[in-house]
């Protein structure tokens, strides 16, 4: 199955590649936001200003209802750009933020003029979709903003998962979901043909992206959805299977107030995360319990920190790991063609 | 036949909707913000935004929207503009509903009618925009339009009357000073009924709408704790009496400035920028409860439950002294009208809410 993704190696941009040159550390003066909806406003667009020798950011969007209102929100802004009309390139860094129907079409679109891109997650609708997005960005750089990646917490888990220090890993329960409060201003996360799916394709590419950092291996066994009359789901229940033999359970859901935890079963212990936390509650099966703090901060890190240092490492330094996206989609085209109606619930 | 409802993803809206799915209606849901699909998605239905909306296609309209909040840029009274010409426009047989907090103040012992000549204070922005609109749609369409006013209503996905309940019970022990009130409690899906009935055979006219039993909030606020679960549940002793507030007149002015939505966007930077006890108190100041508790269902080991002794939902409530008047309506013209319906005993209730309770605010799987 996997062998159908395209090799991704991470890019090396070269002056026959990119558009325009691409210097050591590079630079952006001239950025491209496509979608101004909230993902936009409130999480890319204040980190696209602190990228190295920024000067200005495009931001192209095609309702002129919302275009009205960013305007007024913004309308001392001299460093931001809102075209009526399409804008033209070239651009240091293209950021898609539009629903994932979009990406595909917005990626040939601009790709001619810019040599780097950031797709909001997930990173298409389907499988097929990401491979074309792929093939169309060899060469360039593309990062899939998935920021709880940037939490180390799932690193201390995979030490203790590959040096066994409490025993064989038996089982990994994944609870994701609240109530949805997300400010959208379309109803494209509620259309299946925007986005691909519900709410499995709203939580899902994070965590899946965290088990594959876990995992070696990561296989789809059984999907339950509930919105299986023809609607996009708000519950959705993964089974899968981690390197061939640790059965892991992800919940998903829009309208119940779930715990957001990740819970790992070890033979002599278990570890309890937080998905938005920084820390590991270790309780061994004996003695005292241990909490380990791999994270520069120790407290909760607020969503704005996760995506600067996304912004730093994958989109600044290329550490942008492309493979692991279209992973993602593999897992996720997979849970949705092997879905069943999930029953019970409100 | 064909039903719009407008508020159709809210907590009566959806109630209604499953119930006039499950009589074979065909809804149509008007929707005002997109979150508000969340609950609706599951369903397959059409769904129109409320802007430029035509209802000319329908057989029956269904209010159960009303505007709280600031939308995007749209104000209060804007929203309900909207929502007055959409109701008025579609020309439809409407079902409209309001509340009985148009009846406010209440005074114990009595039971206002729908008769009554409401004037409720007008610090109270909810029933002052409640009865402009009643008044409004009984002037302007009153042969085709029915008003239902009903009592504290609960039941899944019930914000305040349930799930804030079942949130602060599930996070420790909840104490208010007084809970000697009493109410007729009704649940939402009887509600629903009442309203898929009142489809299938229309009749114009105002109803008060409640539950069967005069209960006092201490035996809710028990039968919420023993659903949940979780803490337990203390009376504190009367209040001592409050004193007046000062400076009423430039709190009410403050108040309705800030629902103006370019000043809200100026102040905002400003407000975010003060500590969190500073900005809790300024909303209090103002009236505002603080923002929507997001309870730590399953606290990490070694760290306290953050949850204050109730939500901010319930301790403005509390802090008013709510919880300890009466609020009951005169419910025999209901009765007398619909005598088929037979609302449900809330303790006939408590195993789907324990069902709802452990699907809303645990991991456990649905089953």
């Amino acid at each position: 199955m996997r062998s159908v993704l395209p090799s991704m190696p991470e890019p090396q941009p070269t002056e026959a590649s990119a558009p325009h040159p691409t210097p050591e550390t590079p630079t952006f003066p001239r950025v491209l936001l496509a979608g101004g909806g909230a993902i936009a406003l409130e999480a890319h667009l204040p980190q696209l200003r602190g990228l190295p020798g920024n000067q200005r950011v495009v931001l192209y969007e095609l309702s002129a209802s919302r275009r009205a209102a960013i305007r007024t929100r913004y309308r001392d802004d001299v460093a931001l750009e809102l075209p009526e009309q399409l804008p033209e390139g070239p651009f240091d860094l293209a950021v898609l933020a539009t629903p994932p129907g979009c990406h595909l079409q917005e990626v040939l679109r601009w790709r001619p003029s810019c040599p780097r891109f950031v797709l909001e997650k997930p990173m298409a609708r389907t499988l097929e979709e990401a491979c074309a997005i792929a093939s169309n960005l060899e060469g360039a750089l593309m990062a899939v903003h998935m920021p709880r990646a940037e939490l180390a917490a799932f690193d201390v888990l995979k030490d203790l998962y590959t040096q066994g220090r409490y025993g064989a890993l038996q089982a990994v329960q994944i609870h994701d979901g609240r109530v949805f409060d997300w400010p959208s201003v379309s109803a494209a996360l509620f259309s299946k043909e925007m986005s691909g799916g519900g709410v499995m394709m709203d939580l899902a590419p994070h965590i899946l992206e965290r088990l594959l950092h876990l995992f070696t291996g990561l296989e789809v066994e059984q999907c339950l959805v509930d919105g299986d009359r023809g609607a996009v789901e708000a519950n959705a229940v993964l089974q899968l299977r981690g390197d061939d033999r640790i059965p892991v359970t992800v919940t998903m859901s829009r309208n119940r107030h779930l715990s957001g935890t990740a819970v790992l079963t070890f033979a002599e212990a278990e570890a309890r995360v937080g998905l938005m936390a920084p820390t590991v509650h270790l309780a061994p099966r004996q003695g005292p319990g241990m909490t380990l703090c791999p994270d520069e901060d120790a407290g909760s890190v607020p969503f704005r920190t996760l995506v600067a240092r996304f912004y730093q490492r994958r989109v600044v330094e290329g550490r942008s790991r492309p493979g692991r996206a279209l992973e993602v989609m593999r897992l996720l085209d997979e849970a949705y063609r092997v879905a069943r109606p999930l029953q019970g619930g409100f | 036949m064909r039903v719009a409802i407008l508020g159709a993803g809210g907590f009566i809206g959806y109630a209604f909707v499953r119930e006039a799915l499950r009589r074979g209606m065909t809804p149509v849901a008007c929707w005002g913000s997109p979150g508000s699909l969340v609950l609706l998605a599951r369903h397959r239905m059409e769904l129109r935004p409320v802007e430029n909306l035509d209802l000319s296609d329908v057989d029956v309209v269904v209010n159960c929207a009303h505007p709280f909040t600031v939308r995007g840029n749209r104000s209060l009274e804007a929203q309900t503009r909207t929502l007055r010409d959409n109701l008025l426009a579609s020309g439809r047989p409407l079902i409209h509903l309001s509340t009985i907090s148009v009846y406010e103040p209440f005074t114990a012992g009595r039971r206002p009618g729908e008769d009554l000549a409401c004037s409720p204070p007008a610090s109270d922005q909810y029933a002052q925009s409640k009865l402009r609109l009643d008044r409004e749609l009984q002037q302007r369409a009153g042969e085709r339009t029915l008003i239902l006013r009903p009592t504290i209503v609960y039941g899944p996905f019930g914000r305040y009357w349930t799930d804030a309940f079942l949130a602060a019970f599930r996070a420790g022990d909840v104490s208010v000073p007084d809970a000697g009130g009493r109410v007729q409690p009704v649940l939402v899906d009887d509600l629903a009924r009442l309203m898929a009935d009142a489809c299938e055979h229309f009749r114009p006219g105002l109803y008060n709408v409640g539950g069967p039993e005069e209960l006092e909030w201490r035996a809710l606020f028990r039968f919420w704790s023993e659903v949940a679960g979780g803490g337990r549940f203390h009376e504190t002793g009367p209040r001592p009496p409050t004193r007046p507030q000062r400076f009423s007149e430039l709190r009410e002015l403050a108040r309705i400035l800030l629902d103006a939505p370019p000043l809200r966007r100026l102040a905002r930077p400003l407000v975010q920028r003060l500590p969190d006890s500073l900005r809790a108190r300024f909303r209090r100041a103002l009236g505002r409860p603080d923002r929507p508790l997001l309870v730590p269902i399953a606290p990490l080991p070694g760290e306290a439950p953050q949850v204050p002794a109730l939500p901010p939902d319930l301790r403005g409530l509390a802090e008013s002294g709510y919880f300890s008047q009466d609020r009951l309506v005169d419910l025999s013209r209901l009765r007398a009208d619909f005598p088929d319906l037979h609302p449900t005993p809330l303790e006939e209730t408590r195993a789907r809410l324990g069902d709802y309770c452990s699907f809303r605010f645990t991991d456990a799987l649905p089953t």
